[in-house]
């Protein structure tokens, strides 16, 4: 069980002008247990703030975060976070990345080498578990960075726009491989893109943010597995006039019947 | 490049460092051998060699200055004992003052202008204060070189606690690190090269400025064998003392180097 609560969560940052800048505002979430939720909006709009107040990297305003009603503190291995920006520790080889949270939370070494084998091999790295990160392309980091939150079998998996510098293909396989992944493990994820087609593909709920607040609300009801035909039914497509314009970009779009 | 394996790291000698070198003794030993330079100021190499070979173990000779019975070997081992004990208690304070004012504004404000005022002032005017402080002893030259080495290993230490992403500390408390780890998993590891390329510059330092200090007021080591040499015009054994620190120098820094390349050859890593 993981679900995720958020009850009227609020975020004020101190520019360095001293100009008080509310990130987040009055933000009130439930998030089903085993759900992928995806989060998107315009940029600013406050999302990478609340992925981070959920990971307990920074401290709420106001307002309270809970997972199964337990008021978090701080991070926790049981909320494994997968950056945008590249995390995997260069000066560590592959296996022991993938290995490190096991290694902080005390497993023995030979037990905790043996599952970080296998989530290597999970998501096709198996060939590279003694390289160093240097040695491995852009893509190959990211499943290394999956691998090392898998690892560590957190309850609510969090994902800060993590395939937002891939190339197409990659970013597809990894869609596929983070599926795969979900579809075995079960976290609750809370995703963040910037990517509508990404956020079709992926989520079973996709709330917007603009301004700091929640601007939408929408479950996505497509049958998995979803297929590029999936984001073609007409379902999909009100689905993503709807984020469009939500993300300013109604010009986009030509019929007129879908509002946010 | 020849390339000379040692275990787990690999020492690189680069050929035209070694004709450099050789070109520089040829240079030297002709210049003294055909007398373009008197030998009273510039004695042959041959005769640096065996003044070294005759008084390298033991020297009645050096003993006659009171420099000891132990010959080059003792002095040079006075002077290698103070360098290193005074980088290892430097790289201490200086890594963790560096890295504690990088993640404390407080700490960062207090010791930033008592550390750069220190690398500020040079070096060898505060020296003749040591000697007043300590005496002539080992710890007036020790205290010296940790005030310079200290200087240069907080620098480097702090900016490379800086320079490092945060994200790797983040990514190591969502795994479950405390702070412990994340200081020795992550910030000491990913600051590593930076730190050791300034222990490097104080390392290379630090001879020199020992070798002065000792000038000043030692009871032995390779300075105080220059100066009592360089009174008695014995040019010889001048050149014997420095070509044997000189030797010393450059033999601690290739062994730290190699050390140092092993410890961050995630660095050297082919990139994809």
């Amino acid at each position: 069980m993981a679900e995720v609560q958020l009850q009227n969560v609020r975020q004020v940052f101190r520019r360095s002008g001293g100009a008080l800048v509310e990130a987040v505002a009055d933000v009130s979430l439930s998030i089903r247990d085993h759900e992928f939720v995806c989060l998107i909006g315009p940029s600013g709009c406050g999302k990478t703030t609340l992925l981070q107040l959920v990971a307990g990297l920074l401290p709420v305003t106001s307002g309270d975060i809970a997972v199964d009603g337990v008021a978090i503190a701080g991070p926790s291995p049981e909320r494994g976070l997968v950056f945008q920006r590249d995390s995997v520790f260069p000066w560590m080889r592959a296996i022991d990345n993938v290995s490190y949270g096991l290694k902080c939370r005390g497993v023995d070494k030979a037990k905790r080498l043996d599952i970080a084998r296998a989530y290597l091999r999970q998501v096709g790295l198996a060939d590279v578990e003694r390289s160093w990160p240097r040695e491995l392309s852009g893509g190959m980091l990211k499943r290394v960075a999956v691998a090392t939150v898998f690892a560590n079998s957190p309850r609510v998996l969090l994902m800060d726009e993590p395939f937002g510098a891939l190339d197409y293909v990659t970013k597809l396989q990894l869609h596929q491989l983070l599926l795969t992944l979900w579809g075995q493990y079960r976290p609750t994820v809370l995703f963040v893109t910037h990517d509508v087609d990404e956020a079709m593909l992926l989520a079973d709920r996709i709330i917007v943010m603009k301004g700091g607040r929640v601007a939408d609300d929408r479950q996505i009801t497509l049958a998995r597995p979803r297929t590029v035909e999936s984001l073609a039914l007409s379902e999909a497509i009100v689905h993503k006039e709807v984020l469009l314009r939500h993300l300013g970009l109604g010009a986009l779009v030509q019929d007129g019947t879908a509002q946010p | 490049m020849a390339r000379i394996s040692s275990g787990a790291s690999r020492l690189q000698v680069d050929p035209l460092g070694i004709v450099g070198l050789v070109a520089l003794i040829a240079l030297w030993w002709a210049l003294s051998r055909f007398h373009i330079v008197s030998q009273l100021s510039l004695p042959t190499p041959d005769g640096v060699a065996a003044a070294i070979a005759q008084n390298f173990f033991s020297s009645s000779y050096l003993a006659g200055y009171h420099l000891g019975e132990g010959g080059l070997a003792a002095n040079l081992a006075y002077t290698i004992v103070n360098v290193v004990v005074a980088l290892i208690v430097a790289c201490v304070v200086g890594v963790t003052l560096g890295f504690v004012s990088a993640r404390n504004d407080l700490v960062r404000v207090l010791a930033d202008p008592l550390m750069l005022t220190a690398g500020t002032i040079p070096i060898l005017v505060t020296a003749p204060f040591f000697l007043v402080w300590f005496g002539v002893s080992r710890s007036a030259q020790i205290a010296l070189l940790i005030l310079y080495d200290a200087t240069i290993v907080y620098l480097f230490a702090q900016r490379a606690a800086t320079n490092l992403d945060p994200t790797y500390a983040a990514a190591g408390r969502t795994l479950g690190a405390g702070e412990g780890r994340i200081v020795v998993d992550i910030l000491l590891r990913g600051a590593l090269p930076e730190v050791f390329g300034g222990i490097r510059i104080a390392l290379a330092g630090a001879w020199g400025l020992e070798a002065f200090s000792e000038l000043l007021g030692a009871p032995k080591g390779i300075g105080r064998i220059i100066q009592a040499m360089s009174a008695d015009m014995d040019t010889q054994m001048v050149f014997a003392a420095i070509v044997a620190l000189a030797v010393v120098a450059v033999a601690f820094d290739v062994a730290t180097g190699a050390v140092f390349g092993f410890a961050t050859r995630w660095k050297r890593a082919a990139r994809l």
